[in-house]
């Protein structure tokens, strides 16, 4: 625990950003240089992460805490478990490969790089929070970089939906601010720290509750919803279409790769462990609303003839998994939420790059403007194949252990979600491959499509990391899921047993209210009395 | 009474305002001699001068001029403010000025001494100061407003400003008067015997003495309240922002909300915590109202400008019902009064920020107003715009800006109070609202394309905008991320106070 790696992937982008934005604005190359190296220093500043790791520790690791506003209870606190290890790497590997995916931008290459690696310290920095102002402060300076790459940087509609973007966000989220304040008043603990804000919610002898029923209710909602909107979760998923279709390629690629994770890793971080008991309340509708979205999502998709729409929606598909994963309290269902969540950013990632590849080339996403391009582009279709492969959850690939994981949970617990839910993958497997068939197979329909170049060594460059991790988790799933696997145990033990505490003091407090008021019989309009 | 070298040492950052104040007016006089462009500097230099004076002074806690005035941590950090205010607002004033041919001693001379209208208002310990301190200030800054007399804007602007600031300190001292009687007519008098002077009768702790149900009483404080209200653009009494804000100069606009909030929020806090402890009890109610019904007018009223001064003239009354969410809540939790101070203090260094990039932007013809004029701003001047989208961020309370840790501090003490709950959830909705239009002005710095023609002036010769414009965004982004000692300056000028 000597070096400070946590707080350093906080720096060191902020810090690229500074240099980058100070360069003078004709060195659009150096500025490009410059936040590749940022971005791949950062990587390797995280690889420790990985390799230190103590994978059979459930707890916080690299944990650092220093003082931040004493005085209001706020601490710079930040970790990371399981959970969250996987993400932060997967957000310093997939930035390198954005900014070179970017490479070919123009306008504004200053500004642009900046604004990614501001970014990219946002979201490290919400995935290693571990007090509930700070993650809100990264959570929201995530907004503005994002706003800034879809409006300025994306298509014909970009406006519109960075607009739509940003106010879903922001109005999903400061419930949330108005519910964190209230968490450090009613729960008594006076702090913003999780670990500690968690044990004082959840009191584990006789003590009383520290919130009503209903207070717990809100709360639960208000950080639901800023999570829900960020997954998205049905029916709030409707900026998520049109940000994917008009940022550019690696926003796209960031947006599908690390910036959906938030809403699930805050549900799972956040949400649950706080109200546990209000949770489970909801996780009958939380379960309704994530089956909807995989199968809406997935029959979307079959009427999309936008690309990157129809990976949009399919977004939304597999999320839905990753929620459905979660609210069954199973470590099975658990493990491979958390796996489908690193799966997703990986397939996704790779796919948005893929139609970037083509976009560059022929400046459409119209599936109907392709066709027979693997007789032009015979390497891209391969790699297209592969990911879309890994998309749909073939065995040997990444999606298949996360999708397979999360409906074998979700069977051993709740039998019809699970049915329902698996009629996703089916769906999925219709509209991925007719994707890849319009795409590459048959004639080659259009003129212009007969002289496209195949993949170029700067393509390649971001495709095959990305390739050979769906391979890897694929082929190897325990080298990924032993690092997950106690913390996920640990995690939902806890859970479970916070729950049955909660409904136990719950049913004890209102068999002790009936037994004060013997002589009125208990209805619903005279609680007042 | 006598005058003491001890008073005058007291007194000496507003004396040393005045004095600039008249060195600048005088100066230009001469100025076939001394160059005008020296102007700035002279007030710059002045401006410093009463900081550090008002630094030496922190720590004190005493009276001056037989109690009309106490130097304390309060009037210390709020007139720090006013400084704070008055120094970017020169800054971005100095190229403004000259290309709008008002470069004259007087306006950098009315400046001065509006500041040190407002320092003084911050130290004011009995009603007279009060109103001396208010009228100071407000007399300089309806000149300032209307200085440019060729522009019919201006003049308007002007013209309004001084009519409804008349009113409103007719109120105020007709609510002063009452106030006097209530002392003189109830057991307030009790202590005049030791020391009998005309000011203790005004003085701000007599009043405390006054029981709470004494009608003169509520009837003095409704009036002194109207009165403040008008100064600080809170509903009802909002009527006249817009206009003002849109006709003075850019520099002005952000200099007077700066200075005339931070002046009158101090003496408001001041009198809130020793004249009348029993505010929250008796007005609670009433100012919440009005506190909500400031927050929700403001920004809705904003959403449908299309000229950014008047949009951020509403902003700032949605800010004024911010703030006095914090007045309202002040009364019943310890740390609301220095969220308060610590608002102001981050709601000068953002607006004096957004103003001053108008007043970059200002050419020889005029200022940028309509917000499509400012399209493209991104592509042409990225830093510009770089910074006012740091100003706007803030402005809405997005972290980590020194607006987000100011709207956090104000809510926090309102969430912490069951009754004051809906006050916050009222601000945060407006907060919402408010996002969409700082991120109107957002959208067109970045993702339209520049108008035909459109040219924005280049920044070298603008050295002093460009300077000020950098220390407000430094600013702005410390107090976001680490607000600790401010944050503990501002609780020790409030426990100074009590």
């Amino acid at each position: 625990m000597s070096a400070p790696i946590l707080s350093a992937l906080l720096v060191i982008p902020v810090a690229g950003a500074a240099l980058v934005a100070l360069l003078p604005r004709e060195n659009a190359r150096e500025a490009k240089l410059a936040a590749l190296l940022t971005a791949l220093l950062t990587f390797l500043v995280s690889i420790p992460l990985w390799t230190q790791f103590r994978p059979g520790n459930a707890a916080m690791q690299f944990v650092e805490t220093r003082a931040w506003v004493p005085a209001l209870g706020l601490t710079y606190k930040v970790g990371v478990d399981g959970i969250s290890v996987l993400l932060v790497i997967l957000t310093t590997l997939l930035m390198p490969i954005c900014v070179l995916a970017s490479w070919s931008i123009t306008d504004r290459v200053k500004e642009y790089m900046a604004a990614f690696l501001i970014l990219e310290s946002a979201m490290i920095g919400s995935f290693v929070a571990q007090d509930l102002l700070l993650f809100y402060v990264f959570w929201e300076a995530m907004l503005i970089p994002m706003l800034l790459i879809i409006g300025v940087w994306g298509g014909r509609r970009r406006v519109y939906a960075a607009l739509k973007f940003f106010l879903f966000t922001i109005v999903g989220s400061l419930p949330m601010f108005v519910a964190i304040i209230y968490l450090y008043f009613k729960s008594g603990a006076q702090t913003f720290d999780l670990e500690t804000l968690r044990a004082a919610l959840n009191p584990a002898g006789n003590e009383p509750l520290p919130l009503t029923v209903s207070a717990a209710r809100w709360c639960f909602f208000a950080f639901a919803l800023a999570f829900a909107v960020k997954v998205p979760i049905w029916p709030l998923h409707t900026w998520l279409p049109d940000a994917h279709v008009e940022a550019p390629t690696a926003g796209s690629v960031i947006l599908a790769g690390v910036l959906l994770k938030m809403g699930t890793y805050g549900l799972l971080r956040f949400a649950i462990p706080l109200f546990p008991g209000t949770a489970a309340e909801f996780a009958p509708i939380m379960i309704v609303l994530a089956v909807i979205g995989v199968i809406y999502g997935s029959l979307m998709c079959l009427a999309q003839e936008d690309m990157k729409k129809l990976i949009a929606y399919s977004s939304v598909a597999h999320l839905g998994f990753c929620v459905l994963g979660m609210f069954v309290w199973n470590d099975k269902a658990l493990s491979g939420s958390i796996l489908q969540m690193v799966n997703h950013g990986i397939s996704t990632g790779a796919l948005f790059l893929c139609v970037g590849v083509l976009y560059e080339r022929r400046h459409t996403r119209l599936l109907e403007d392709f066709g027979g391009i693997a007789k032009v582009m015979p390497w891209y279709a391969a790699v297209l194949i592969i990911v879309t492969l890994s998309s749909i959850g073939l065995p040997g690939t990444n999606g298949f252990i996360g999708e397979f994981l999360i409906l074998l949970g979700t069977f051993q617990v709740k039998k019809l979600p699970a049915i329902f839910a698996s009629t996703g993958v089916v769906l999925g497997a219709a509209y991925m491959l007719w994707m890849a068939q319009r795409v590459l197979f048959g004639r080659v329909t259009h003129e212009e499509n007969e002289h496209l170049g195949d993949l170029r060594g700067r393509e390649w460059a971001t495709l095959l990391p990305l390739l050979v991790l769906i391979f890897a988790i694929g082929v190897a799933p325990n080298v990924f899921l032993n690092r997950v696997a106690p913390t996920v145990e640990n995690y939902n033990r806890q859970i479970r047993a916070a729950i049955r505490h909660e409904n136990e003091r719950r049913e004890a407090e209102n068999r002790h209210r009936a037994l004060m008021t013997p002589l009125e019989a208990p209805g619903p309009g005279d609680s007042r009395k | 009474m006598t005058l003491g070298a001890h008073d005058l040492q007291l007194f000496s950052p507003v004396l040393i305002l005045l004095g600039t104040a008249a060195v600048a007016v005088t100066a230009d006089l001469y100025s076939g001699k001394i160059e005008r462009g020296a102007l700035p500097f002279i007030s710059l230099g002045g401006t410093v001068a009463a900081a550090i004076s008002l630094l030496s002074l922190w720590g004190r806690n005493e009276e001056a001029f037989g109690g009309a005035l106490r130097i304390d941590g309060l009037a210390v950090v709020m007139g720090l403010a006013a400084c704070a205010a008055t120094a970017l607002s020169v800054l971005m004033s100095a190229s403004y000025v000259r290309s709008s041919g008002i470069d004259f001693g007087e306006y950098y001379g009315l400046m001065l001494t509006a500041a040190a209208g407002a320092v003084m208002l911050a130290q004011a310990n009995d009603l007279m100061s009060v109103f001396l301190g208010i009228e100071i200030m407000s007399i300089a800054v309806y000149c300032l407003t209307g200085i440019t007399r060729d522009r019919e804007k201006s003049t308007e602007a002007a013209m309004k400003y001084f009519i409804m600031g008349a009113f409103s300190t007719g109120f105020l001292l007709f609510g002063i008067a009452l106030l006097y009687g209530a002392v003189v007519t109830t057991g307030g008098t009790e202590g005049i015997l030791q020391s009998p002077s005309q000011s203790s009768l005004l003085r701000l702790d007599a009043l405390a003495r006054v029981p709470a149900n004494t009608p003169l009483l509520a009837a003095g404080l409704a009036l002194f309240l109207v009165g403040a209200a008008f100064k600080v653009g809170a509903v009802p009494f909002h009527a006249w922002t817009p206009d003002a804000y849109e006709g003075a100069p850019a520099p002005v606009t952000g200099f007077m909300a700066g200075v005339v909030k931070a002046g009158v929020f101090a003496a408001l806090l001041r009198s809130a915590t020793v004249a009348f402890p029993h505010l929250g009890l008796e007005w609670g109610g009433a100012l919440a109202f009005l506190a909500a019904a400031t927050m929700v007018v403001g920004n809705v009223c904003a959403l449908a400008q299309t000229n950014l001064k008047r949009l951020l003239a509403y902003s700032s009354i949605g800010h004024t019902g911010v703030i006095l969410v914090g007045i309202v809540v002040a009364s019943e939790t310890e740390h609301a009064a220095a969220a308060v101070l610590f608002y102001v203090i981050a709601y000068v260094v953002m607006t004096a920020g957004s103003f001053g990039l108008i007043s970059l932007l200002a050419r020889e013809g005029g200022e940028l107003e309509d917000i499509s004029q400012f399209s493209g701003l991104a592509s042409r001047r990225p830093a510009a715009a770089a910074a006012m989208t740091l100003f706007m961020a803030s402005l809405a309370g997005i972290p980590p800006t020194a607006g987000f840790m100011g709207k956090f501090l104000i809510f926090r003490e309102a969430i912490q109070n069951r009754e004051f709950l809906w006050l916050a959830i009222t601000g945060i909705a407006a907060s919402v609202v408010s996002a969409y239009y700082y991120l109107k002005i957002v959208v067109a710095m970045y993702m339209r394309d520049p108008a035909k023609g459109e040219e924005f002036p280049k920044g070298e010769d603008r050295w002093g905008a460009v300077l000020g414009l950098g220390l407000a965004s430094i600013a702005t982004i410390a107090l976001g991320i680490c607000p600790a000692k401010v944050l503990e300056w501002c609780n020790a000028a409030i426990q100074s106070v009590r």
